[in-house]
């Protein structure tokens, strides 16, 4: 027999989003990391300044470039050669970072991949409502750093 | 700008991670000269110090960013 949902049930599923799930999961893991600091944290507070201040710098850069890496790829896969196919096999995601000059070049399309793959995550787990294996949610995660390796090897 | 801010977060909670890997992995003047450079406001001695004492960056980021992402995996799992 089919249980009867209560009035204040569908107001409970519509407060659960993607972007709510990753974003209160994510304020955990923020809170657990800042309990467990050690002796670590003077050397790590002084320095993460800079890298910070760098990710936003070249964070709004990247797009740009990722789209000039794109044609690229796409002319050198006209290349007949095998140097060519090879250049154009290079993951786009990592050149597009590294084209912006920087050490922490690639550290955007890092955390790009990150965000895509939490909102899956949560999309399909909200979806599944809680019924899905850890393996499954991984690997949503892990095709999203693959930076198409995976799918060169197929 | 909510997408910059929360890609933000994350890269804070994975720097965060590489850098307590960096401190671990130097003696200790090594530290103080990386720290003193990355905080002298010369981009050129602190790029050229992060590339001299963390020349594996990307690879310690990514290995990083991996484990925070499956984490915050984690606190969905429990949550949802």
């Amino acid at each position: 027999m089919e249980r009867r949902k209560t009035e204040a049930e569908p107001e409970i599923e519509a407060e659960i989003s993607p972007e709510g799930a990753v974003d209160s999961a994510t304020s955990k893991v923020e809170e657990k990391e800042s309990i467990d600091a050690d002796e670590s944290f003077g050397f790590v507070s002084k320095t993460k300044e800079w890298f910070s201040d760098k990710y936003k710098d070249i964070s709004a850069g990247v797009e740009n470039k990722y789209e000039k890496a794109k044609a690229w790829r796409a002319k050198e896969i006209r290349k007949p050669t095998k140097k060519g196919l090879l250049l154009a096999a290079k993951d786009i995601d990592k050149r597009a970072g590294r084209l912006v000059g920087d050490v922490i070049g690639v550290t955007p399309s890092i955390i790009f991949k990150i965000i895509k793959g939490l909102y899956k995550f949560g999309e399909t787990i909200i979806k599944k409502k809680g019924k899905i294996g850890f393996g499954e949610g991984y690997d949503i995660g892990e095709e999203m750093f693959t930076f198409g390796e995976k799918k060169q090897k197929n | 700008m909510q997408q910059e801010k929360f890609g933000l977060r994350i890269f804070n909670l994975v720097i965060n991670r590489v850098l307590k890997k960096v401190y671990f992995s130097l003696d200790e003047a090594s530290r103080l000269d990386l720290e003193k450079n990355i905080t002298s406001g010369d981009e050129k001695a602190g790029e050229k110090a992060v590339k001299k004492y963390i020349p594996n960056f990307e690879e310690l980021f990514e290995e990083q960013a991996k484990i925070i992402e499956k984490e915050i995996k984690e606190e969905i799992a429990k949550e949802i």
